[in-house]
């Protein structure tokens, strides 16, 4: 497994729990930041930073290098990211499957784009710019869709395991967003997981969703990060956690409404006790 | 699949953007009605993700203009200047001039001026972290020696020079004080913002400390600075305003110049 991060669960960090997490007063086994948010000249949030940096593991997880590009990465992002990851030395580094910018406009969402083989050759040729650049191989988060390409010639599964293959960087495991997947596309979970090389995982993301009715009455599954981990989330983890067989890097996301520090723990807390016992269920079978 | 990721990636761009759904239904599995609504999935969350940066940015603006406003406001700004990257701290620095220009704000004179405050607070926040000179290296060099030499400015220092209380109007919703009702709108203020630790500082200034430090900024020797300021500003009262800027941090560097 591609782990660098400790094997357990970590949380994503929000500027106003600065003061609780340095408290000692939490068990926090590492923090997950947006680099994004720290692409500014100097400032509190450099100093925060870098209290945060040197009291534990630190992962950055980008969300704006928009991968999926057809029109490659950008370069000045690149160099911003490049100079955080010098400076901070980040356990580990991550970025989604997604496109954001197109001709020089942001759009500041992760779109989705069609598993085809151009968009292999795209995304591969951008994760393998940003990994040189970084010097180092990088995570891919699996997207939440709310859209289906006609014409796609992969499964997801398929394509994370070929991107893998061709650029060394391992995967990025969001159980939310391949549940969210599920029930808006129709995708089967269990086929997901049976095809997907779960060896080239190094870190897995849990977060909650909300549930809209749209006009011709069917739900859909929103991915807003805004509320806790849901029951069948929790438990496509523990099967994703005994398919393993090992614990795993797990963060715990909540960016909408987000609650007091002593809920976002507990959170973890309830992620290492699912991870513990899927492993111990799994060793009594 | 005939369109390419390129071709796609164009035309969700536009679509997305400019509510043309047309332009990009046909890449994807479904009937229209649904599309429909899982196209606006999208685009709500880039237009609502995009306004809350913007009001981050402007909370004052907001205030001034009421929530349902200013996302209008939003909505506007950002197919007009969509963001060109994706660190949020480079987008909606072209609001001042946009609201100047938006037909629905001509009412309100001062608003670009209380957006200008705003945004100089932000660029003030970020800017890179420099140590300013003390106050004793003001007394250290020598007044002789100052005046033959260019001060460099802190990178976080901000000049502002408003027409109407601007620097009031943003005091008022942060502090309470003035009161909204007793600032005279017309009354015209010139501030200096500058962070020379982790908090942004506000400096109510006249118009001559203001022109005085425009020329420093400008890389005019201080003596000339001066010189220039006196010419439109005869009650320009020196060792006041280097006293503030010592006594503020406003100063990274003194480069002696020879003659």
């Amino acid at each position: 497994m591609n782990t660098l991060l400790p094997k357990s669960a970590g949380i994503g960090f929000k500027p106003k729990h600065f003061e609780d997490v340095l408290s000692g007063r939490f068990d926090v086994s590492w923090l997950e930041v947006h680099p994004e948010n720290y692409m500014g000249d100097g400032g509190l949030p450099h100093q925060n930073l870098t209290r945060i940096r040197e009291s534990m593991p630190l992962s950055m997880h980008g969300v704006g290098m928009s991968l999926g590009s057809a029109d490659g990465v950008d370069q000045d992002h690149l160099k911003r990211l490049t100079a955080l990851v010098e400076r901070y030395q980040p356990t580990q580094v991550s970025e989604h499957l997604a496109w954001s910018h197109w001709n020089q406009t942001f759009l500041n969402d992760l779109l989705p784009m069609p598993y085809t083989a151009e968009s292999l050759s795209v995304v591969a040729t951008n994760v393998n710019s940003v990994q040189e650049a970084l010097q180092r191989t990088i995570l891919v988060e699996n997207p939440s869709l709310y859209l289906q390409f006609e014409g796609n010639e992969f499964s997801e599964a398929g394509f994370f395991n070929l991107l893998a293959e061709q650029t060394g960087c391992g995967l990025l495991f969001d159980v939310n967003n391949l549940y969210v997947c599920a029930n808006n596309l129709g995708l089967n979970a269990q086929e997901h997981l049976d095809e997907l090389r779960i060896e080239n995982i190094g870190e897995v993301h849990l977060a909650g969703h909300s549930v809209e009715i749209l006009a011709n009455g069917s739900e859909l599954l929103i991915d807003d990060h805004g509320s806790s981990v849901c029951d069948e989330v929790w438990w496509l983890y523990q099967s994703l956690v005994r398919r393993l067989g090992d614990a795993v890097p797990t963060l715990i996301e909540w960016d909408t409404d987000t609650p007091d520090f002593s809920i976002m723990s507990q959170e973890a807390k309830k992620a290492n006790q699912a991870m513990t016992s899927a492993l111990d269920l799994d060793t009594a079978a | 699949m005939s369109a390419s990721l390129a071709d796609i990636q164009s035309a969700m761009a536009k679509g997305l953007l400019h509510h043309k759904n047309e332009e990009l239904e046909g890449f994807f599995n479904g009937d229209q009605e649904d599309l429909t609504a899982r196209i606006s999935v999208y685009r709500n969350n880039i237009f609502y993700s995009l306004a809350n940066a913007l009001a981050d940015l402007y909370p004052v603006v907001q205030k001034l203009v009421g929530e349902e406003f200013f996302r209008a406001l939003a909505n506007r700004y950002v197919r007009k200047h969509p963001p060109a990257q994706a660190a949020m701290v480079y987008f909606g620095q072209d609001f001042p001039v946009f609201l100047a220009q938006d037909k629905a704000c001509t009412d309100l004179l001062y608003l670009p001026d209380v957006a200008r405050f705003e945004l100089a607070r932000q660029r003030a926040y970020h800017a890179a972290d420099v140590e300013s000179l003390s106050p004793q290296a003001m007394q250290e060099i020598g007044v002789e020696r100052l005046l033959s030499s260019c001060l460099s400015l802190h990178p976080s220092l901000q000049i502002l020079d408003s027409k109407w209380a601007a620097r009031s109007i943003w005091q008022a919703h942060k502090t309470g004080q003035p009161r909204l009702e007793d600032i005279d709108l017309q009354d015209s203020q010139q501030s200096i913002l500058i962070r020379p630790a982790y908090e942004v500082m506000v400096c109510a200034v006249d118009a001559a400390t203001l022109a005085l430090i425009s020329a420093i900024s400008e890389g005019a020797k201080l003596e000339a600075a001066i010189e220039n300021t006196l010419e439109q500003h005869p009650e320009l009262d020196v060792p006041q305003a280097l006293a503030l800027g010592f006594g503020n941090g406003f100063f990274t560097g003194i480069d002696i110049q020879q003659d």
